[in-house]
């Protein structure tokens, strides 16, 4: 341990499909203190390495198998949310949109426990 | 420098609240309005007056291609984006057949937005490159039909051999600058002359004005 985190667990990195949309979220965060990082879903490499800081919260958006995997595997204790079940999809039922807020409670979840 | 007041329709909350908190960062734009379907954003355009529409495609109620319609018939000096994941070739030409200002893909990185917003505003048409070499490629399969095409048959005004001349380089796929550098003019000159053409034809983008040009035989995209 080089320097001490801001605060508990304010991490998160967002895998992003669509940069807008991965930018707007990772903005969103940011205005809320938290530390963010942003990957390309369709680079392994890049996530990998984004990683190594540990994020308490990931945001996938239309990951691969193997990336959600590799989230999995090396920060298991992390949050994940998955926006990626309606976005883009066209005509989703209210009830499933997915929100910014989602993000916040899996956010609040994982404050709490670090 | 005006503030250009926009109206932001997707189906997405989330989508929209990213691009939003995306855009309030942005000197010069205002988001003042937001719509979760074409129906909504019709009635909200109306309302609201903003300067620029930013539209999905694919949304329940009314797509954004027919809001796209709707809105230019109802809304004076309104200028709409589409922005979204559809690369659709019907899509695509649809959108520019009634009047949108741009098309664009929701892979654009933030700054590439603004700077589109730019240039929208600035009377030119940004479309993503991986769906203008569709346009282009459709418009010389179909000599410029589109389902619902809003083109007229026959100018207002008849064009000037230099606007007709710079018209076929547009369909042809050039830009400006390109199509400046071919004839030894400036930009800004083929951009006036675009924009005359264009007055002309009742037309607002340079698409239509390709169609046009390829559906009345006055030269084909060699693009």
């Amino acid at each position: 341990m080089t320097a001490p985190d801001p605060a508990p667990c304010l991490r998160a990195l967002v895998v992003q499909s669509y940069t807008l949309l991965g930018e707007g979220i990772a903005d969103l965060l940011r205005q809320r203190g938290v530390l963010v990082e942003v990957a390309p879903a369709d680079d392994a490499d890049a996530v990998e390495a984004a990683l190594e800081s540990e994020p308490c919260l990931v945001v996938l958006d239309r990951a691969a198998p193997a990336i959600t995997a590799l989230v999995v595997q090396r920060v298991p204790t992390a949050q994940v949310v998955d926006v990626s079940c309606v976005i883009g999809r066209g005509y989703p039922a209210a009830a499933d949109l997915m929100r910014f807020e989602a993000i916040l409670d899996a956010l609040g979840v994982a404050a709490a426990r670090a | 420098m005006r503030t250009t007041r926009v109206l932001l329709v997707d189906d997405q909350p989330l989508f929209r609240g990213a691009v939003a908190a995306l855009l309030a960062r942005q000197p010069g734009i205002e988001v003042v309005g937001e719509a979760e379907n074409g129906l909504q954003a019709v009635e909200r355009a109306n309302e609201l007056k903003p300067d620029l529409v930013i539209m999905d495609v694919e949304m329940p109620v009314l797509d954004g291609v027919e809001a796209v319609r709707l809105i230019r018939e109802q809304v004076l000096d309104v200028k709409v984006i589409m922005l979204t994941v559809s690369e659709t070739d019907d899509h695509v030409v649809r959108a520019m057949m009634h009047g949108a200002h741009g098309y664009l893909l929701k892979n654009l990185r933030p700054d590439q937005l603004f700077d589109m917003i730019v240039s929208v505003m600035r009377g030119e048409t940004p479309i993503s490159p991986a769906v203008a070499g569709r346009l282009l490629q459709h418009l010389k399969e179909t000599g410029g039909s589109a389902k619902g095409a809003v083109v007229p048959e026959e100018p207002g005004q008849k064009l000037t051999r230099r606007e007709l001349e710079i018209l076929r380089l547009v369909a042809g796929g050039r830009s400006n600058k390109e199509i400046g550098k071919e004839l030894s003019i400036t930009e800004g000159t083929v951009k006036s002359h675009v924009h005359n053409a264009l007055e002309k034809l009742h037309m607002t983008n340079r698409i239509q004005a390709a169609a046009y040009i390829v559906r009345q035989g006055l030269g084909l995209p060699d693009a």
